[in-house]
């Protein structure tokens, strides 16, 4: 069964919607900025991409604020059987780092579980809510999933959301890799040093074609195959010869019964690091044998969205595809020999129907997605 | 309908296999890992085991144990790699390292994380350490349900399956003091 894409919202560093972040990109403004969220002055870079409305100090998590500006007033668009699968990471992390540095026992409100119920609450739906957490990949294995529950059958819609957040929490972490760019990520660029932290939340409605027509629904693009791997390498670090990544990418093009060529252009990880990088360009040129594809990473204007990013990036893809245009690469200054004739400084346009999404993780796991307008 | 390779329960500093019906007693995690290193069920060692937080190290064990009940090889060539995935569940993510992590970047002052702590702190770390050491190549994520865990994750591994993403897959439940894991195909 045809896996259709009929809604999606998104919010960001570059504001509450899915136009402000595509506008944003073709204007290649970048919105990273100085992190006024936490003392910076320890860490490797004070940079990240951050949502400037959110309360810190709210009683509600980072994430639950952006999820009830995001969702609200969707209600209406899924009915109450419909499934929910919520992709993050550290979800209600900030209610974890208040208990610790409260000297409070309620650590576990974090938890994934607690923040699964509110979304269902949210959404007004009676199943329970599915969650899924495999790094930076974690929304591309959420959509991967529901795309297999429609296409078997098993599921007529499913809903998507994913979130995660900028915090002192993670924000430390990364930092103690030294993963993180001074400047703010420069995907693909010579001098790139590391990744950017950013949040994002967002959501898409998949369903089965003939549903979305039955309902005259928007039908947005298609989610036409998917591929998950793991490079078993190095929990840090991807595999140098971007192998997993690549049997990813011939997996998805197998589910969708597509051949390489057929594949327009590619919205990469891209995150900024050295290693990233480097892996994807490998992985690209196995896979298109090295015939140059228009190829863009978002990471320099957005951040990295963590377990958001497979869905911001799969929501970019779908507008790119629409409007037949890949955007610059945002912070990009000098093109890395490696991504020469792929990456571009200034926006492509493209003649083509069909984009790969692709996004790796902590852990080496990997996935990538086909899709279509 | 799924088939059911191997299957491992660890549970009260026990562990017992459900086909070849392996079983023994351990004192703690680090004790289990050198017994079953003994017995053949790790193949070589574990790099960085003895850093490994608690989750990792029993997922390690229950994954190795559940292959071994398979009579699969993972160091064999007919080993297919790329063919194998591996899915996990449990309550509560990495809650506990989370809360480790957190308070030691605290304790010294919020100026040093350490990253061989903040490492542990994703749900999916435990099975990514376990897919390095094991070689497990397909797809590799952690899924969470608010009831039947179990019985919710041997689904999603049968839609792997059917979908074509892996013909194999590791399904485990666990926590920091007991697993359940089985290895399935089609």
């Amino acid at each position: 069964m045809k896996v259709a894409i009929v809604d999606c919202g998104l919010a960001c560093a570059y504001g509450w919607s899915v136009d402000s972040c595509w506008n944003a990109l073709l204007d290649k403004r970048s919105a990273i900025k100085t992190i006024n969220r936490f003392p910076v002055s320890n860490f490797f870079s004070s940079k990240a991409a951050f949502i400037e409305d959110l309360d810190v100090k709210s009683h509600e998590s980072l994430v639950m604020q952006m999820l009830k500006k995001v969702l609200s007033g969707k209600q209406k668009e899924f009915n109450k059987k419909t499934k929910i699968i919520l992709a993050s990471t550290l979800g209600e992390i900030d209610f974890l780092e208040k208990a610790v540095l409260g000297n409070k026992n309620d650590s576990e409100k974090s938890s994934l579980r607690f923040l699964a119920n509110k979304v269902k609450k949210l959404c007004a739906v009676e199943k329970e809510v599915m969650t899924v957490s495999s790094a930076c990949i974690s929304s591309s294995v959420a959509l991967a999933y529901a795309g297999a529950l429609i296409n078997d059958g098993k599921a007529d819609s499913v809903l998507v959301v994913a979130c995660d957040s900028v915090s002192e929490f993670i924000y430390s972490g990364f930092s103690s890799f030294m993963a993180l760019d001074k400047v703010g990520a420069r995907p693909f660029d010579k001098n790139r040093m590391g990744l950017t932290i950013g949040e994002a939340a967002g959501f898409m409605l998949l369903m089965n074609l003939d549903k979305a027509k039955k309902e005259k629904r928007n039908i947005l693009g298609f989610l036409n195959g998917w591929g998950l791997t793991a490079d078993a390498n190095h929990m840090t670090g991807p595999s140098r010869d971007g192998s997993g990544l690549a049997q990813a990418i011939k997996i998805s093009l197998q589910s969708a019964k597509l051949k390489p060529s057929d594949i327009g252009s590619i919205c990469a990880h891209g995150t900024g690091t050295v290693y990233n990088d480097s892996m994807e360009m490998k992985a690209f040129k196995s896979v298109f044998a090295h015939n140059p594809i228009a190829t863009y990473s978002v990471k320099g204007g957005t951040g990295h969205t963590m377990a958001a990013a497979g869905l911001l990036e799969a929501i970019i893809s779908l507008r790119s595809l629409k409007e037949q245009i890949v955007p610059a690469t945002v912070n990009l200054h000098e093109v890395d020999e490696e991504a020469k004739g792929w990456v571009s400084k200034e926006a492509v346009k493209i003649e083509s129907k069909y984009t790969v999404s692709t996004n790796a993780g902590v852990g080496g796991v990997n996935s990538a997605l086909v899709l279509s307008v | 309908m799924i088939k059911i390779l191997g299957s491992v329960k660890i549970d009260k500093n026990k562990y017992k296999t459900l086909k070849r019906k392996f079983s023994g007693c351990f004192n703690d995690l680090n004790s289990l890992y050198t017994d079953l290193k003994t017995k053949n069920v790790f193949k070589s060692s574990v790099e960085n085991f003895g850093r490994f937080d608690n989750l990792s190290k029993i997922c390690s064990c229950a994954v190795g144990l559940a292959l071994f009940d398979a009579k699969i090889d993972y160091k064999s060539k007919n080993f297919y790699r790329e063919e194998i995935g591996l899915i996990s569940t449990n309550k509560d993510g990495s809650l506990q390292a989370n809360i480790d992590y957190f308070k030691d970047y605290v304790v010294n002052g919020r100026k040093l994380a350490r990253g061989n702590l903040f490492i542990y702190t994703l749900p999916s770390s435990a099975i990514g350490e376990s897919s390095i050491h094991f070689g497990i190549k397909g797809p590799v994520f952690y899924a969470g349900f608010s009831k039947n865990n179990f019985k919710e994750l041997l689904d999603v591994a049968k839609q792997l399956i059917i979908q074509n993403q892996a013909k194999l897959m590791v399904v485990i439940e666990f926590d920091q003091k007991s697993a359940h894991c089985v290895v399935v195909r089609k």
